[in-house]
Formats: C-alpha cells, structure tokens, sequence
C-alpha cells in the first residue's frame, strides 16, 4: 500500500509540472479534435507511464489519447490487409519495426513537426530513424542475491556462469535473443565485437553454459516471482523487474557491466484512422519534460530526449541506463541482425530446447 | 415411440422433401417449409462463418495467401525440419499423458459426484465451476507457489525432516504434467456427469438382484454404460492439452516446449504467418488422423448415444 500511495504522488507531482508549463500552450499546428489509438505493452504501470509521458497533450491540443495493448506485428499485418488498421501509434520493439517496415506497413516520421517544438540537438540521432523515433530501452541485466551470493557478484557473464566461485541456480530467459548474446558475452566476446554474431560460436558456448541454467523464463512477470520466493540466485532478468524489487527492500545487487539494452520505438501504422494528430502525438512525447516524468516514475528506461536527464537526482541516476557511466560497457540489440536471421536462429534454438 | 407417431413424422419426411413430385404441397405445407429453411439458415451460415471459412482461410494462407511472396509450398517445405518433428511427437506425448491422467482422476471423482448425496454433489460442482472461471495464468501462477523450492509442498516436508534439500517439483516437466492435469480435469469431469447421470441404476439392480458382485456389475454394466461420456471427454481434453501452451511453458521452465510454441514464434518473432499457417493445417490433418483411429478404436458415435440405450 504504501509504494501505491508513493507512486500516485508522483504521478500527481509529474503530471503538475508539465501543466505549469505548457498549458494551452500547444501551437496551431498542433491542435486538433481527433481521438488516436495508442497500441502499447499494458500491464499495470503503463496509464501512469503515459499519463507522465504525454502530459496535457489531449488538454492542449483537443486530441484524445486511449489505449489498447500489446504491439503484433502480425495482426498489424492481417489489420492493413482487410483495410482496417485500428491503431495511430504504435510502440514497437526494435526488430519488431523492421519487421513491420520490411512489409511496408509504417508511415515515415514527421521530424519537421516534431524540430517545431522540439530543438533537434535534443535528440539521441541513434534513435531517430525514418519510420520510428526512440520511446524506450529497456535493459536485461546481471542480478543476483546478496544473501546467498554476497555483496560481491559476477563482474562478467563469464564470472556468472562460473560454478565454483558462486553457487547456486541460475535463470535466463527462454529466448534466444539475448540469451545468444549472453553466451558470447560468457565466452569472451566484447559487446562491441558481438555483432555479426557467429551462430555457431554462440551455440557452442549456449552448449557449454546452457546446461547450468536451472531455470529458462518465459514471461517478464516471472521475475517477480522468482525474485520473491528465491527460487535463483543468479539471474539475467529485467531490469525493470528487479529495481522494483530491490525498491521494495529485496536481498538483491545488480551490475550494469555487460547490461543488454533494446531500443523501442514510436511508430505510426500506414493506413492509421488518424495519421496526421498520430504525427503531434509522436512529437510531444518526444519533449524533454514528459520524458523527465516517466524516467522519474520508472528509472530503469532510456529515452530519446538527452536533456530529459538534466536535473535528475544522483540517487535515481544511480539505477539508470541510459547514463554514460552505465552505458559504457553495455551492448546494445542489433535489430536488424535479428531481423535477417531470426529464422535460422529460432530453428535451432527450438532444437536445442527440445533435444534435453 | 407409438407406430402413430412414427408414420407421422415419415409422412411430415416426405412432404418436407425437396423435388418429391408427386405430393402437391397445400399453401399452409409451403409456409412450414419456408419456415424450417428460414430457420436451418441461421446454424447453417454461423456453422461456416464460424468455423468453416477461418479454416478455409487458414489453408489459403498456409499456401502463401494474402503474402507478397504468392502462392507456394514454402510453409510445407520449411517444416520439414526434424525440430518440428520432435517437438510435434513431445507435444502429443504431453497431451496423451495428460488425458490418460485426467481420465483416471476424473472418472472416480464423477463417479461420487453422481452417486452420493446431491448436496454434496452441488459443493464439488460449485467448486470445479470456481476453478474454470479462474485465469489459466493466476492458476498456473499458484502452482508455483506451491511446488517451487520454498514452496508450500517442500517447505512441509523439509520442515517434518522427510527430506533434506527441497524437491524439483516445478520447472520441470513433472511441474508442466501437474498444471495441465489440474486446468483440464474439471472438462473431463463435467463432461463425464450427464454420461454417468444418464444411466439407468435399474440395470445396476438387475445385474446385483442377478447375482452379480458389486465389482462384475461395476465392470461388465457401469463403465461400458460412461464409455460416451469417457469418449468425449478424452477427446475434448486431448484436443485442449495438444494446443496448450502458457502453462507448459511457465510450469515446464524451458524443458517442456511444444509445437505450439514453434508456432507462437513464427508468428510474433519470424512474422512468418504462412509457416504458421502451414504448420496448424499439419496439426489440424494430424489430429482428424488421431481422431479417426480413436473412432476405430472406441467409437466416437458413442457420444451421441444416451447411457442405457
């Protein structure tokens, strides 16, 4: 109850601040009478998330914002092919929006409308791309029980898998992207030298350090379950995850060395009811105080604004990472790596789950 | 039946019949048979709306329908890999495993239900009615909670000092059997009540007063008489546990894949939807095939029999 109450305070102290600044305040350009879709991941945090995100956007400029979940690219697919695509924004995974570029199915940015209420120089160019602008990252990191660990864990994925120095049992997720980069990470490899991956080097290594996975994940909403029950003691979990757990006073440390970051994006479905107030929706969150806001509710995430930063407390800097301390040996997901070769690799990553 | 009866409705048969040319149909006949049609139309158009043409459609997109690529056999062609194959044989060993389970747990538990006091009777049918209503995930979720390591089960019995370190009872295939034995019993059993209500207890009489033992009547009387229901029920179970997938893959912990997540992936992760598509209609072939032998084998008309006739 108590990290309720914390939580709508701060959703109550985030959303006051854009409305200071910005109410009424949205250009002509900007207004409308629409309502958009937004099509994003759910769960319980993702109203608040928004809510921070967008602001007084739908004050602002007139333009209603509702939600449905979760991104398909697949029903995307079917939705553009009977003609009714029921979604404006979309929140797409990196290989997801190559995916759905690959069919043609996005509408470019329009970074035009977004430079006129957004200075450029803002914006982290790696995550401006033609069909999508960055929404989030969101990290798969090293984490492990300080209990039956110690304060002191694997500085490496190599250390991770090292049976004698710690023991107990290990989770990853039952994927093999990134668990295929976790294995390479393991056997040496530098996170700047893992892409191209060597599909047989990394199943080699998944053949050596595979087997002292006790535990292979299927959902994000396991790790709180696991983390709770100290089912493992060494885990390659969701950062996300794990921070709220350590927020709520779990045994647990984690290690941003070698952290796996994948890039989400805004994008907008061709064909969307909407597409021009999609268009302003897309620009203002790209502002730096919503951004702010989100990373003040959930601060294991990064964003596209680099000034969203400015003025955040050490503390919740520490858990971030998108800083560059954290950021500096981190690796972070080649879409299109994944997008070419996502076929071979799922063959054979099935063959090797169902050959034990 | 009175002999009345049945020349009535085999008169009522033939007028109904189309192109019988030598009844001559009164205004009042045509009006009945504009009304049978009329309504026969509603189920005949739900009945391939609903289910005829998504498979209709499936099979085109299995062929490349709807893709830019066109029409061809590469769905066909890509599953000929020996991963499908293998997690093809898996995921009917995990289903059949499952029936034989649920049957053996259920048939006992309905026995009860029919044959004790209807009071009783009423709470364990409230109670199997809770657990459908509940979500697969927050069930498959308890689970955990009970056989993980600290879980409720080893906690006991580490506690009383049966045994030293807990026992792997979950993330595991064991833990994938226990999830779906207990998500689909209750289909076995409530489809086992009305076969095992449905008997006549004067056959039951008639065998005991003829000297038989409680077990021959039970053997040679009450289970052929359930067999409909036993029918149905496996077979609903089978075809519910074949295309199961959250709970093997959360309760199993990665040692419990199945077919249908091969499918889940070509969907969401390879965006392959006429591999997909191809690997449901080997799915849908393959279980009309099961189906078919298991008609040869128990006799799946039995379900439309009543128990006792």
């Amino acid at each position: 109850m108590k990290s309720r109450f914390g939580l709508s305070a701060l959703v109550a102290l985030a959303m006051s601040l854009p409305i200071g600044l910005h109410a009424a305040e949205a250009p002509a350009e900007f207004k409308g009478t629409g309502k958009l879709v937004v099509n994003n991941w759910g769960g319980p945090t993702v109203e608040k998330m928004h809510a921070a995100w967008y602001g007084d956007f739908p004050k602002a400029t007139g333009i209603d914002v509702t939600f449905t979940s979760i991104p398909d690219v697949a029903k995307l697919k079917i939705m553009n092919q009977v003609g009714n695509v029921e979604w404006d924004v979309v929140d797409f995974e990196g290989a997801q929006m190559l995916q759905a570029m690959k069919d043609d199915l996005l509408e470019p940015i329009d970074y035009d409308l977004m430079f006129k209420l957004v200075p450029k120089e803002q914006l982290d160019p790696a995550q401006m791309t033609k069909y999508g602008i960055g929404s989030i990252a969101f990290g798969t990191i090293m984490a492990w029980n300080t209990e039956s660990i110690g304060k002191t864990g694997p500085a490496n994925w190599t250390e991770f898998f090292d049976k004698t120095k710690f023991k107990g049992r290990r989770a990853l997720y039952a994927r093999p992207k990134p668990t295929l980069e976790i294995m390479l990470m393991a056997d040496g490899v530098a996170p700047k030298d893992i892409y191209p991956i060597d599909i047989d080097r990394a199943f080699k290594a998944l053949a050596k350090f595979g087997p002292s996975v006790d535990l292979w994940v299927e959902k994000t909403s396991q790790w709180d379950v696991l983390i709770q029950n100290k089912e493992v003691d060494l885990m390659g979990s969701s950062l996300g995850r794990t921070v709220t757990q350590i927020d709520k006073g779990e045994p647990l440390a984690i290690n941003f060395n070698q952290s796996i970051m994948e890039q989400s994006f805004w994008t907008i479905p061709k064909g969307a009811p909407n597409v021009k107030d999609a268009q302003k929706l897309v620009a203002w969150m790209a502002q730096a105080e919503g951004e702010r806001a989100s990373l003040k509710l959930f601060p294991y995430y990064s964003v596209a604004n680099k000034t969203a930063y400015d003025g955040l407390p050490n503390e919740l800097l520490a858990k971030m990472p998108g800083t560059p301390e954290h950021s500096a040996n981190s690796l972070t997901i080649n879409a299109q790596w994944w997008l070419e070769h996502d076929a071979e690799v799922q063959t054979r990553w099935l063959s090797w789950l169902s050959s034990r | 039946m009175t002999p009345i009866d049945a020349s009535e409705t085999a008169e009522k048969g033939k007028r109904l019949m189309p192109g019988a040319p030598s009844v001559t149909l009164t205004a009042w006949q045509r009006q009945q048979r504009g009304l049978t049609v009329s309504l026969m139309a509603l189920p005949t158009v739900a009945m391939i709306g609903v289910f005829v043409m998504p498979l209709l459609v499936l099979l085109w997109m299995s062929f490349g329908g709807g893709s830019k690529t066109g029409f061809s056999v590469q769905g066909y062609i890509d599953l000929m890999q020996p991963v499908y194959l293998k997690l093809l044989m898996f995921t009917l060993q995990l289903a059949f495993i499952t029936t034989v389970l649920c049957a053996l747990l259920a048939y006992p538990l309905a026995y009860l239900m029919v044959n004790v006091s209807s009071r009783f009777a009423a709470w364990m049918g409230v109670v199997l009615f809770i657990t459908l209503w509940l979500s697969f995930l927050a069930r498959t979720f308890a689970w955990i909670i009970i056989l993980q390591r600290r879980g409720i089960i080893n906690n006991f019995l580490v506690g009383i000092g049966v045994i030293d370190s807990p026992l792997e009872l979950v993330y595991n295939k064991l833990g994938a059997y226990i999830g779906m034995v207990h998500i689909l019993l209750p289909f076995m059993v409530l489809t086992l009540i009305p076969a095992m209500k449905a008997i006549d207890p004067a056959y039951v009489r008639a065998g005991l007063s003829l000297g038989a033992s409680p077990a021959k009547v039970f053997r040679d009387i009450y289970v052929p008489l359930s067999l409909p229901g036993l029918v149905a029920g496996s077979m609903l179970v089978f075809t519910l546990a074949f295309g199961f997938f959250i709970t093997p893959a959360i309760l199993g912990g990665g040692r419990a894949p199945t077919i249908v997540m091969a499918i889940r992936d070509q969907i969401q992760q390879l965006g392959n939807l006429q591999l997909a598509a191809a690997t449901s209609m080997v799915l849908l072939v393959f279980c009309l095939g099961l189906l078919f032998l298991y008609d040869r084998i128990a006799g799946i008309d039995r379900i439309y029999d009543k128990g006792g006739k």
